[in-house]
């Protein structure tokens, strides 16, 4: 059905076009009537004409018809060329459209939109200048929308003329939690831009957005791909908004996302919170900082701590550091022995300091647990060794259970896993597993291992005590997909020549003592040099690895010296340890390091915190979930702005991956399992409400090449300068001299071939008329 | 051979605007006769009897062979003999009286706007010449005919019987069967049926005659050939004129009309732009096949235009005549 608006995007003169198709009515009329009123006429010669009739019957209709439409056709040419016809109004009636606009029109719903201006967000703001472009689009244009938030949202693309679609789409959306990812938001824009094919003076792009500070984030210039894209169409972008103080709570961190649970005492989570200011004069002021711990699902904090932060003048940054009690209910709980605790940060804030509240709390899981249930796969008793010294699985169960026997509770639970026979059945349960004999297993372990280091498990492969070719490490590269150079001969430390007497001899290599402390270990931070003296290692496996970040231990002055690396593999870890536990290849086992490196790398291979994907997520992220939501096929919204997720979420049954983005900060729950917990927070860069620069907005956009600003008060006054479109009344007219010169001739052809022309009719009038005269 | 004037020097009395404007029957014949005798250098009706009747003086054209020699020789005067023949010819007239001859155009009427139909047309026509074969001791007859033969009278050549037919012309107008109500195409009881025509005028005639038909021929051209055949077998001479209105032969309409057949056809209603070519293309089919049936049977066939003058179908009747008469001469 056609509005009245769409026809007069047709036309100069809609109501001549509407004369002209009104005009097709006559001739029908004519017909009708000419076929009503006929004249009786008495006929005798009647079996003559009954036979023309009869032979001639159809041949007449068509033409009859034919010539009908021709003169129906006639009038309505001749009303339409009258009326103005417009010729992109036309191609866009017919599909063709090359007169239509195309208006893209890309809104910041990012965070730093949700910034209370005047009581309202700075988001009702832009979203009224796109629904004024909007409004300000012909019949015709076409109008794409996209929200910029990541993920970005194409929320109408193609480009539509269905204008009520992208007002819906407006009108119902709401700011996310995350930043802006305008390389991807510009990517699909300058596709849709390139599929519609129109020339700069009818293509536009609308860039709606606050410009907080968040836009301008170091990785978020523009890709080289987008240059000119301002040469292609008009690009006008919103003017900044003025920047508003606030205060978040930059990062919520647990030293331990994995608490170990004695009986005998509450254990604690140690949380780390960091303080963020941003514009405002940043003056002296107190912020209330709270730390609640809550059962999943429970409104009620089963433990709060609060705290005051004072700010120094002209401090932006600080770390707030709070011990919450996990409380004896929440130990006494451990039933299976597992229980996810809900943590949460939150700052009380002064409204003038604060203009951005989505930002003021952050959530994480902690995760009691009875203890760590650690694998490990030995030879037995096959392996050789001498009375006087322990095997390396002796040293390790010393390590890993050193009070085994003495007290009822033992924080690792360790499982012998006999080689051959390392199924994902017997890893499935495990957190850890630690491969003293890797040389002695099977293809099928192998890969039973590559699965389960895939799903999250932390495989520590260490060094057979085995001088023969360690072909075994082929698999790292083969099996686990592990790049690093690796020698298969073991190396031998040999006393270097040395020709002064005062030089400290050694027996081994040393342990470099320059590169920083890994940060899963960093709670040995403080002793990690006197830790690292001592360790002498006289046999080894060659290791190059180009990530230097992966060398948790490095020997010194030696390029192919790494002697632990860590790599990641799936949602799983894998540590090499590039010596044996024995004596005669190191002194590690005997030394202080030992036990605290053993503990702490395997919880804090276990417990990592805020950086683990598998634990936090940013808000609108399709997080891949570890090996324990296995049976997990959606997402429910728990605590916090996620308590009003109404529809679950989905998750991929092979890959465990949350098939939707997650756009609502707080806490998930398995849908099967109320246990386990999802923390997901906001994007604290995208809370930045500092404002930038006309200069530096424009520093941002010269990429994109040309652009203007777009009028505030009146953003559709942009698309008000209509391009220029061709009247096509002329051609039109001519098309009907055709039209009625073909009419004439058909209808001569057709019935009046023997019929005296006219012309003759009135010569031979005007000749007898003359005659008249001289007679 | 009969020669009739040129065209320039026919009578007006030949004129179809004029005869229509003339109301008596009788005197149309009269003004026909009269117009058609008027130039003629050489007639038909003397010169070929046995009786002698008077001299004349002569004229150049006159056959020399009449030459009255020894007036001649006496007086120095050139003369030539006339007879008074005794004629053993009949002639039987037959006039279509269906609804179709009731037809009549605009484009022949009367100086003072009078109608004239096809059947006005053959009425004078046929009164002519039953006046002059009455006015040569001939006896002649009428027969009109619809579906059937409608009336019919004996042969005569008394005056007294010329009248009768005269009332008898004037009172058998065709009346139209021009009901709009049937479907195009039907046909009507009373449409003109030459077979039963031709066999209940044979059955009345009983030595060879001259016969003359008039109509407008529209029927089965199968039946008419059949008639004509069953004249040529019974040894009659037969000479066929057929009547058509100008409009017919030319199809002159403009205007999308409701055509209403007056033999009992029906109403159709067409655009006759679109359909006069095939309309002339049947009708010239159709006349052209009445001409090659009549020539097939040697006889003569003369296509009368009620918009033309009555020379063409006098001068045809009266060769015919004068052959006939020399056949029955010999």
């Amino acid at each position: 059905m056609w509005t009245l608006a769409q026809v007069e995007a047709l036309f100069t003169a809609p109501v001549l076009a509407a004369a002209g198709a009104a005009a097709m009515s006559v001739p029908v009329a004519i017909h009708l009537l000419t076929r009503m009123r006929r004249q009786r006429e008495p006929w005798a010669a009647m079996q003559f004409l009954l036979e023309a009739y009869r032979r001639q019957r159809y041949r007449v209709q068509m033409e009859q018809l034919l010539l009908l439409l021709l003169r129906c056709l006639i009038l309505l040419i001749l009303g339409f060329a009258l009326a103005g016809p417009l010729l992109g109004g036309i191609f866009t009636k017919l599909g063709i459209d090359t007169d239509g606009r195309v208006i893209c029109i890309v809104i910041d719903d990012a965070l730093s939109s949700r910034t209370l201006e005047a009581d309202a967000q700075r988001f009702e703001t832009l979203r009224k200048q796109a629904l004024a472009v909007v409004d300000g689009a012909k019949p015709g244009d076409r109008v794409g929308l996209w929200f910029a938030a990541n993920p970005v949202r194409s929320a109408v693309v193609p480009p539509t003329e269905q204008l009520s679609d992208v007002r819906a789409a407006l009108e119902s959306a709401e700011p996310r939690y995350s930043k802006a990812d305008w390389s991807t938001t510009l990517r699909s824009v300058s596709a849709a831009l390139s599929e519609a094919g129109r020339g700069r003076d009818r293509s536009y792009v609308m860039l709606i957005s606050d410009y907080a500070m968040a836009t301008l984030d170091e990785q978020q210039t523009m890709p080289a791909e987008f240059s000119g894209i301002g040469d292609r169409a008009q690009l006008l972008v919103s003017r900044p908004h003025a920047a508003m103080a606030n205060t978040q709570v930059a990062r919520l961190s647990l030293r331990r996302a994995v608490v170990l649970a004695d009986p005998g005492s509450v254990p604690t989570a140690s949380t780390q919170i960091a303080l963020r200011r941003f514009a405002g004069e940043a003056g002296q002021g107190v912020t209330g900082v709270t730390v609640d711990v809550f059962m999943p699902g429970s409104k009620e904090p089963l433990s709060t701590i609060k705290r005051e932060f004072r700010w120094s003048s002209g401090q932006t940054t600080a770390v707030v550091n709070i011990e919450a009690p996990l409380t004896e209910a929440a130990a006494s709980g451990l039933s299976d022995g597992t229980q996810s605790l809900v943590v949460r940060a939150s700052i009380d804030e002064d409204r003038n300091q604060n203009a951005l509240l989505e930002d003021d709390e952050r959530w994480a899981v902690v995760e009691l647990r009875r203890n760590l249930a650690v694998g490990m796969v030995d030879a037995g008793g096959t392996a050789a060794s001498s009375d006087e010294f322990l095997r390396p699985a002796d040293w390790l169960k010393l390590a890993l259970q050193p009070r085994a026997g003495v007290l009822a509770w033992d924080p690792i639970d360790l499982r012998d896993v006999p080689p051959g026979d390392v199924s994902m059945a017997r890893l499935q349960n495990l957190d850890a597993l630690m491969v003293l004999r890797p040389d002695i297993l099977t293809d099928d372990d192998w890969q039973s291992i590559k699965t389960a280091t895939d799903e999250g498990m932390v495989l520590w492969l260490l060094t057979p005590p085995i001088d023969a070719s360690a072909v075994w490490a082929t698999r790292l590269r083969d099996v686990l997909g592990i790049d690093w150079q690796i020698g298969l001969d073991v190396v031998q430390y040999e006393r270097p020549e040395t020709s002064g007497a005062t030089a400290v001899q050694r027996d081994g290599w040393s342990l470099t003592t320059d590169t920083a402390v890994p940060d899963r270990l960093r709670l040995l931070g403080a002793d990690w040099v006197t830790l690292l003296r001592p360790i002498v290692v006289r046999k080894r496996l060659p290791v190059n690895v180009r990530e230097t970040e992966r060398v948790w231990l490095q020997l010194a002055d030696v390029e192919d010296g790494a002697l632990m690396a860590v790599a990641p593999v799936g949602q799983g870890h894998v540590i090499l340890l590039a010596s044996a536990l024995e004596p005669s290849w190191m002194n590690t086992p005997t030394k202080p390091l030992f036990v605290p490196l053993l503990h702490e790398t395997l919880r804090g291979m276990l417990s990592m915190d805020g950086g683990d994907a598998s634990r936090e997520v940013i808000a609108g992220e399709m997080p891949t979930l570890n090996r324990r939501w296995f049976s997990s096929s959606t997402l429910v919204g728990s605590m916090g702005p996620a308590a009003k997720q109404t529809a679950p979420l989905p998750v991929a049954h092979d890959s465990r991956q949350v098939t939707a983005p997650i756009n609502l900060p707080g806490t998930y729950a398995a849908s099967t399992s109320r246990g386990l917990q999802l923390a997901v927070n906001v994007n604290a860069g995208a809370g930045d409400t500092g404002a930038i620069s006309e200069s530096m907005l424009n520093q941002w956009l010269r990429p994109l090449g040309e652009w203007t600003w777009l009028d505030s008060l009146d953003p559709a006054a942009a698309l008000a300068g209509e391009p220029k479109r061709a009247n096509i009344g002329w051609p039109l007219l001519w098309a009907l001299l055709g039209l009625v010169l073909l009419e004439m001739w058909l209808a001569r052809v057709f019935s009046h071939a023997s019929a005296p022309r006219r012309t003759r009719a009135w010569g031979a009038r005007f000749t007898r008329l003359l005659k008249g005269v001289r007679e | 051979m009969t020669r009739i004037a040129s065209r320039h020097h026919e009578s007006p009395y030949l004129d179809p605007q004029v005869l229509a404007s003339v109301g008596s029957l009788e005197l149309r014949a009269r003004m026909i006769v009269e117009g058609m005798m008027t130039g003629m250098h050489r007639s038909p009706l003397q010169g070929v009897s046995i009786e002698f009747a008077q001299h004349r003086q002569y004229a150049p054209g006159d056959d020399i062979r009449h030459l009255d020699w020894k007036v001649y020789g006496r007086s120095d005067k050139l003369y030539v003999k006339q007879y008074h023949r005794e004629t053993n010819l009949d002639l039987l007239v037959l006039v279509d009286t269906s609804g179709s001859m009731s037809y009549r155009s605009d484009q022949v009427v009367g100086k003072e706007g009078q109608p004239w139909r096809k059947y006005d047309h053959a009425a004078s026509l046929a009164a002519a010449m039953m006046y002059m074969a009455v006015q040569q001791q001939d006896r002649t007859g009428l027969v009109q005919f619809t579906g059937e033969v409608a009336r019919t009278t004996r042969l005569s050549n008394t005056r007294e019987h010329w009248r009768n037919l005269l009332a008898m012309l004037e009172n058998g107008s065709p009346d139209p069967l021009d009901d709009t109500s049937v479907e195009p195409g039907a046909t009507h009881p009373d449409r003109t049926d030459f077979r039963r025509v031709a066999e209940q005028t044979l059955a009345r005639l009983t030595s060879r005659s001259l016969v003359v038909l008039i109509s407008d021929l529209f029927d089965d051209i199968d039946a008419f050939e059949r008639f004509v055949a069953q004249f040529y077998h019974r040894r009659h001479d037969l000479i066929v004129m057929q009547t058509l209105d100008p409009a017919e032969l030319t199809f002159p309409f403009r205007s999308a009309s409701d055509f209403v057949g007056l033999e009992g056809e029906g109403r159709l209603a067409l655009d006759p732009n679109a359909l006069r070519k095939a309309y002339l293309e049947a009708l010239q089919k159709h006349t052209d096949r009445v001409e090659d049936i009549t020539r097939r049977f040697h006889f003569d066939y003369v296509r009368v235009n009620t918009g033309e003058t009555l020379l063409a179908p006098l001068s045809q009747f009266l060769a015919r005549r004068a052959a006939q008469i020399n056949r029955g001469s010999k």
